[in-house]
């Protein structure tokens, strides 16, 4: 079967301008809910490490539960049920409901998947870094965030990194979840565009390449990211 | 014979059965069981998700255990294939990999089967595409686990095995199979309980998986949130059950190790 690349040209005839649109949708989505998680990791990490017992076992539930359950069953859950949730609330205090924008709800849903992930991989990071360094932080009279932000932070990044750009990955690939609510990021743009004009193979496989490209193009800003958190450290034979 | 186990299955049935959660606690509700609710409906796509993991495990490990074998073999040509592989399914979404599977694979068999002469419509059960998508996805992962757990083996225990004077299927066998299964478990138990989770897409190709069932549920009765929070649950139990079982088989495969 012959491949028909007229289909993927960029111009409205062609495909090729939505797929790329679809792509920069994904990106976003990916960018937001990765970095949201990461805040959440940041938070949940140090309040797995030195927050009070109830903090702690809060943490461990939002963990557990997220990890267990399917990405899928959680971004149906929450998109859903968490923007029900928000009206439900405005309601409540007596605002408008309001509508919430697709990718507001798309970033919030990878973001708390994120969130618990990242939250693990931040705390073994956390914990592999010397408590010397952190009590000698201490001992200079720094504040907790000012140690946080000189010490602790810096000196975890590559411990942090091999986990941290996993979930990259997995925050790409995630993404492409959100098609199943609607959401038109690249998989759905690529499904429409497929359902539309009949070559599915062409569309699957040229979405697959910008996804690979996407991968490949991370995994070299990656390994330059890498190698600036490693700078002091000593060389690993 | 086949009737007494049916019998005794539906007995045992922990969601519909006599003694199943459903039946005990669910009567009255929206996940009754029988025509009132969606209790057998639920039940049926729990037992279509644990099949497919089940029938998806053996098939994906098989694959995983010759890709991490074709990894590290002298043939430069075939590392560079095995890169190829593993990057191209680890870097797609799993949904995509999916999607060319089915689609795909119905394109191929009609173009195969059009080229024999035979001009019917092809539909391949999403059973099976789900099952090779997922195993596909799953040797890529597991072969980098086994690959990283083949280089934890020291070269002396090849070389004792050949001292021995064992050929080397038997070396493979006898000596390196156990301890690699020993060193490749915790991953490959992540990978397990990943492979569960990964089963929910299945559903967005129409497959009667536990998301499928209690997404209906969901969009005919209106409460999506009590059927999603249904179906997370089930995928907890599930996870819950499989990490106490795998406990299980770490302890197994640990037997030979002294104690700390």
């Amino acid at each position: 079967m012959p491949f028909n690349l007229d289909i993927l040209a960029l111009s409205p005839p062609g495909w090729g301008g939505v797929l790329l649109g679809g792509l920069l949708a994904s990106l976003e989505l990916a960018v937001g809910g990765y970095l949201l998680g990461l805040v959440i990791g940041v938070g949940g990490a140090f309040g797995k490490l030195y927050g009070g017992p109830i903090l702690r076992d809060l943490l461990e539930i939002y963990t557990t539960l997220i990890r267990a359950v399917p990405e899928l069953v959680l971004i149906l859950l929450l998109y859903y049920a968490g923007t029900d949730a928000v009206n439900q609330l405005l309601l409540l205090i007596g605002l408008p409901a309001v509508d919430i924008s697709g990718l507001a709800a798309g970033i919030f849903v990878i973001g708390v998947v994120q969130g618990a992930y990242s939250t693990e991989v931040l705390r073994g990071a956390i914990q592999a870094v010397p408590p010397g360094q952190i009590e000698a932080a201490r001992a200079y009279g720094m504040s907790p965030f000012l140690a946080l932000r000189r010490v602790t932070l810096p000196a975890m990044l590559p411990y942090a990194i091999p986990g941290l750009s996993n979930l990259w990955m997995i925050a790409t690939k995630d993404t492409a979840l959100l098609a199943v609510v609607g959401f038109s990021e690249l998989a759905l743009v690529t499904r429409q565009a497929a359902g539309s004009t009949k070559s599915y193979m062409t569309f699957y496989l040229a979405a697959g390449a910008l996804y690979l490209l996407v991968t490949l193009f991370s995994n070299v800003v990656i390994s330059f990211i890498e190698r600036h958190a490693r700078r002091g450290m000593p060389r690993t034979v | 014979m086949s009737g007494f186990f049916s019998a005794l299955f539906s007995a045992l049935d922990p969601l519909c059965g006599p003694v199943g959660l459903f039946s005990l606690f669910g009567s009255g509700t929206l996940v009754a069981c029988g025509e009132a609710g969606w209790g057998d409906e639920i039940a049926f796509g729990v037992g279509i998700t644990i099949s497919l993991a089940l029938a998806t495990l053996p098939v994906g490990l098989f694959l995983g255990f010759l890709i991490a074998l074709a990894a590290q073999s002298e043939e430069k040509l075939l590392r560079l294939a095995t890169g190829i592989y593993t990057t191209i399914f680890r870097g797609l979404p799993e949904l995509l990999t999916l999607f060319i599977v089915y689609y795909g694979l119905q394109i191929l068999i009609q173009s195969v089967l059009a080229s024999l002469g035979y001009e019917g419509r092809v539909e391949i059960n999403a059973f099976l595409a789900g099952m090779v998508a997922l195993a596909v996805v799953f040797s890529s992962y597991s072969s980098e686990v086994l690959l990283s757990a083949f280089r934890a083996i020291p070269r002396g225990q090849y070389e004792a095995g050949d001292a021995l004077g064992l050929h080397r299927g038997r070396t493979m066998r006898l000596i390196v199979l156990p301890q690699l299964i020993r060193i490749a478990l915790p991953g490959l138990t992540n990978l397990w309980l990943i492979l569960l989770k990964d089963t929910s897409y299945v559903s967005v190709i129409g497959l009667a998986d536990i998301l499928r069932q209690t997404g209906i549920a969901a969009r005919v009765s209106k409460e999506a949130f009590f059927f999603y929070f249904i179906a997370s649950l089930l995928y907890l139990i599930i996870a819950m059950i499989s990490s106490f079982g795998l406990g299980f088989v770490e302890r197994w495969a640990k037997r030979a190790e002294t104690a700390r």
